[in-house]
């Protein structure tokens, strides 16, 4: 999927569904993402691994969006997983809105896909 | 280009000579002989203005994007040639960057035209899957090859990269780019020639890299500009880099100044398109008027994150200050939303010592953000930056925020 800012592509590991963003999140496409994200959730992943690396720009309609979808995820006991670089500057923009508390960081996709893979909570 | 094999459409075997005979008033068969000939002179000047309409329609509205300014323009060959195949465009790539094309196709009239339609289409689709130069051409010789009737195409095709200022040019059989800089001579950017569209099976097109200094200009042109009936194609190239030296490298004027000296210096009769881009950054002061539309706040980022940079931002301050402009922008465009059509917004940016502020402010009545499911929006912008301030008054919204820079950020 792609417009002319955001392009979206998907991959599966082990089982854990990675969806990789490159481009700008904003209003004007967030609720098409959404949509598109939603579409590729099922019931037997353990969770969705959402690689942020090269999405250049995500304001608080993509922050939002990002809130939406782990709490989609949660009531199916699945979790989100964001991945973003260590010094990636969006880091101080979704750490101000607590997005950890619904979708934890991590700095690689292997890393984030480690994590779901372990069994239990 | 035209193409030499190519009649025109006058049907000479209309009127022998020896049917013309001396003018008989009331003969019948001089009657419907002069009547046919009107027809198909009428019909010459239908195909003309068809073939002159569907070209004209189908070159492209040249993108606005802040930190480039465009100019292009099409002139049709004349009577005995008429409408030939060149085009030129424009395409916004992500990241900034555009991607710049111009071609021209064999043949004449609305054949021609129409496979320039053709040819249109999918240079824009192999371009929009963000492809190198290289790669462009090599898609479209094999789409020629596979797909398409007709005579021979050549095509240039660059990346103008307005962060980087960098022009990235590859040429199928098309004359190269002129680069006008600030400060020196015109010079043709090296461009690897390769072969025409549709002649190879196996062609090698390579690209080239340039530097673009600030306010350089890029000039793609057709054949019709540099070779004409009396004027060889080095000769064509030589003069019109000396034209050069004398015009304005400001788009506009430059489209303006070489239409004006072709007919001297080329003689031509051949149709001709050009297309001019030049890097124009910000200066000290950021200005600008968008109209208040969801597709412009993508080329408000743009010219805001550019401007940022040039004034000594941190890639960490450039991001959280965009972010906060960004806010505050979309929120422009939500109030404007329900008002008049060509409601616009504006970006005003500036720097007093370390201290950076940008104001926005639009025509539209400031509502809650939680009224637009925008309510992380307003905390985000004061945490991102020092200050914020909204004045909503019968006029519009102005949003000011101000943050001071780190020491050590480039001044």
């Amino acid at each position: 999927m792609r417009d002319p800012l955001v392009e979206l592509s998907f991959d599966e590991v082990d089982s854990v569904l990675v969806g990789r963003i490159e481009g700008e999140i904003e209003s004007i496409n967030a609720d098409q993402l959404r949509g598109a994200l939603s579409q590729r959730l099922t019931n037997d992943t353990p969770g969705l691994v959402l690689d942020l690396t090269q999405a250049g720009y995500l304001d608080s309609a993509g922050v939002e969006l990002l809130f939406d979808l782990a709490r989609r995820l949660r009531t199916h006991r699945q979790q989100l997983r964001l991945v973003v670089p260590a010094d990636a500057p969006m880091r101080r923009v979704l750490d101000l809105c607590d997005i950890e508390e619904v979708a934890p960081m991590d700095a690689t996709v292997e890393a984030a896909i480690e994590v779901l893979r372990e069994p239990g909570e | 280009m035209v193409d030499p094999e190519a009649e025109g459409a006058a049907p000479e075997r209309a009127v022998p000579p020896e049917e013309v005979g001396e003018p008989a008033e009331g003969d019948p068969i001089l009657g419907a002989t002069i009547d046919a000939l009107k027809r198909a002179a009428h019909g010459v000047e239908i195909e003309r203005e068809v073939a002159e309409t569907l070209q004209r329609s189908l070159l492209p509205k040249l993108p606005a994007i802040p930190g480039l300014k465009l100019a292009a323009r099409y002139r049709p060959g004349s009577a005995e040639t008429r409408i030939g195949g060149d085009w030129y465009d424009a395409i916004p790539l992500r990241g900034g960057k555009v991607g710049i094309a111009i071609g021209d196709v064999v043949g004449r009239g609305v054949q021609a035209a129409a496979r320039m339609a053709h040819l249109q289409s999918a240079l824009r689709a192999y371009a929009l899957e963000a492809l190198r130069p290289e790669l462009v051409l090599e898609r479209m010789n094999s789409f020629v090859l596979e797909g398409e009737k007709g005579g021979m195409v050549t095509l240039l095709y660059a990346i103008v990269d307005p962060d980087a200022s960098t022009l990235q040019v590859a040429t199928a059989g098309h004359p190269p780019p002129l680069i006008l800089r600030p400060g020196g001579g015109p010079t043709f950017a090296e461009a690897p020639a390769g072969s025409p569209l549709g002649v190879n099976r196996f062609p090698s097109y390579a690209e080239s890299l340039a530097t673009l200094d600030p306010w350089s200009t890029v000039l793609l042109y057709t054949d019709g500009l540099v070779e004409g009936p009396e004027l060889p194609l080095g000769e064509g190239l030589d003069g019109l880099r000396t034209t050069a030296e004398d015009v304005p490298a400001e788009p506009e004027g430059l489209c303006r100044a070489l239409l004006s000296t072709v007919d001297s210096r080329a003689g031509s009769r051949d149709d001709l398109a050009l297309l001019a881009i030049q890097l124009t950054p910000p200066g000290e002061v950021l200005s600008l008027a968008t109209p208040a539309k969801p597709s412009s706040l993508a080329l408000m980022r743009r010219a805001v994150a550019q401007w940022l940079r040039l004034s000594g931002a941190s890639e960490a301050e450039v991001y959280e200050m965009l972010v906060a402009c960004g806010e505050a922008c979309a929120n422009a465009v939500a109030h404007a939303h329900s008002a008049i059509s060509d409601a616009q917004f504006e970006v005003q940016a500036e720097r007093d010592g370390p201290q950076v502020q940008i104001v926005v402010s639009d025509g539209g009545t400031w509502r809650p953000p939680s009224e637009q499911g925008r309510g992380r929006g307003l905390p985000l912008m004061r945490e991102l930056m020092d200050e914020v301030e909204i004045e909503p008054s019968a006029e519009g919204t102005t949003v000011t925020m101000r943050r001071r820079l780190r020491e050590g950020g480039a001044a």
